[in-house]
């Protein structure tokens, strides 16, 4: 009795640790967002905070900037060489490390200097 | 007592040892019938977009990655590379029909959404487009939408639409298509330039052929004339099938391990089910029982096992594609169509892929036990205590 009971739990242990293995497989790098793709194309048309998602391309930290490309870019490229299209987020914490996905949450402000003439001003960056 | 029953009836003595075995293979079944779930819903969706675009050529910019080639199917905004110039050298073919496009982004109500710049007449027709609400015009200060759009953003014809902070005003609405083109702004070609400050670029160009047969003919006439790249919609659709592939080729690897594990488990139980019915084994050979039919005895358990092992996991399979529908959005595997949609909830070929696949493995891991008890000699069999 005792047996069986201790192999059920076991049983259903292991069953959800291989569908928590599986699922994980297929679902990571996750991030929820608007891309840097639909954004870039007319930054204006979003009003007050936004969420984006993308990967660090690279870094400008004496500016405390910071560029991401489009997340399914990233994905379907592996990589951040590709891309044409960036957004450049102005963050005064600790700028996230470069390759990985972010999802940043903020407001898109006019930047001549900047690409698309755009910068996303990120009250918080999160790094998945 | 029929074979059948016998075997049901063996099945079925250790209730918890028939229970775990039945759910070790079902776990590895729901794993396999998921990630196929998933995969032919999105080569349908892929092959569906490609008849959408209604084209059987695509004329790119040379150097094109993979992803932009996706994106002429999912209607993301793409890079703007083909002068008009290039445009009208292929338009000027004989033979041929097409239409260039300048595929963009806006955002309604913070919602993004699809911006074509297009050559208004000649699309409508290449599309075979009607007009469901007010009137087909787009110009300077008119555009038109498709019929998801035109409902999801409660727009009618009359309404002022905002783009790239100038306004337009929406003239008409487009009868529903039941593909992307339902979900895009429609702009005249040059205002969509102008707009976008492109210059005088698209970013792809459709292209219809009167004669398939000669299908690498324009493909290499196009080329020759204007400097770009030319992929038939059958290419592309290869192509975007090729790196969804090697996704669901790993996934489907992973799940085919899961299967094996319980086929290992399948002849686990079955040793130990010998084990313990040696006794019996031998009174069925003094009775007459021939090798042969005590070696199918423990094959039928065997199958039977894959059988309801494979239902079961038919079952949770199909549910948790159901539920998993809604999150893989954002997934590697669907990041490239971004439509949790494309999830097939059902289908044939994969109820039959998996059963087949359920039944066979669980036959191949009975093999063994089967031909140790059949090996077994009467002697040995009946003096077991």
């Amino acid at each position: 009795m005792y047996l069986t009971r201790f192999s059920l739990i076991g049983l259903i242990f292991l069953i959800v640790l291989s569908l928590g293995t599986a699922a994980l497989a297929f679902t990571a790098p996750k991030a929820e967002g608007l891309d840097v793709d639909m954004v870039y194309s007319d930054p204006f048309a979003y009003k007050g905070e936004i969420k984006v998602r993308g990967a660090v391309a690279s870094l400008e930290p004496e500016k405390n900037r910071f560029l991401v490309i489009d997340y399914r870019e990233y994905v379907a490229c592996q990589g951040v060489a590709c891309p044409a299209k960036w957004a450049t987020v102005s963050y005064s914490g600790q700028l996230p490390p470069s390759g990985k996905i972010v999802e940043v949450k903020g407001t898109i402000e006019k930047d001549e200097g900047a690409k698309g003439g755009f910068v996303i001003k990120a009250s918080e960056v999160k790094v998945k | 007592m029929t074979r059948g029953k016998l075997v049901f009836k063996n099945l079925t003595r250790k209730k918890s040892r028939f229970l775990f075995t039945i759910l070790g293979i079902a776990v590895g079944i729901a794993s396999l019938v998921t990630l196929l779930s998933l995969g032919t819903g999105l080569e349908a969706e892929v092959k569906k977009q490609s008849q959408a675009l209604g084209a059987e050529l695509v004329v790119t910019p040379k150097g094109w990655c993979a992803y932009e080639q996706i994106s002429v199917l999912t209607g993301e905004s793409l890079p703007e590379a083909i002068p008009n110039e290039d445009v009208e050298k292929v338009a000027g073919i004989t033979g041929i029909t097409a239409v260039p496009y300048l595929v963009q982004r806006t955002a309604i109500k913070n919602q993004p959404v699809t911006v074509v710049g297009i050559l208004p007449e000649p699309m409508k027709q290449f599309k075979n487009w009607q007009i469901d609400r007010g009137e087909y015009r787009l110009d300077r200060e008119s555009v038109v939408v498709g019929s998801s759009i035109a409902q999801q953003f409660e727009l009618k014809a009359g309404d002022k639409l905002t783009i790239r902070g100038t306004g337009f005003i929406l003239r008409g609405i487009l009868k529903e298509m039941g593909n992307r083109d339902d979900l895009v702004i429609y702009l005249d070609l040059a205002t969509a330039q102008k707009l976008y400050g492109v210059g005088d670029k698209v970013s792809f160009i459709a292209v219809k052929v009167d004669d398939v047969t000669q299908m690498d003919r324009y493909s290499q006439e196009i080329q020759e004339r204007a400097n770009v790249a030319v992929v038939s919609d059958k290419q592309l659709i290869r192509s975007v099938l090729a790196i969804m592939g090697t996704v669901r080729n790993t996934l489907q690897m992973i799940a085919a391990v899961a299967v094996l594990a319980a086929a290992f488990g399948i002849i686990n139980t079955m040793l130990t089910a010998i084990h313990e019915r040696k006794r019996e084994i031998g009174i069925l050979q003094a009775l007459g029982a021939r090798r042969r039919t005590i070696f199918s005895l423990f094959l039928y358990e065997s199958a039977l096992y894959g059988l309801l092992g494979g239902v079961l996991g038919l079952a949770a399979g199909f549910a948790l594609s159901f539920f998993a529908a809604p999150y893989i959005e954002q997934s590697e595997f669907t990041a490239f169509l971004g439509s949790a949609q494309s999830v097939k909830m059902f289908s044939p070929a994969v109820v039959g892929q998996a059963m087949l696949f359920a039944v066979v493995v669980a036959c191949l891991a009975g093999i063994y036990p089967a031909w140790k008890a059949s090996r077994l000699s009467p002697v040995e069999a009946i003096s077991y205590e």
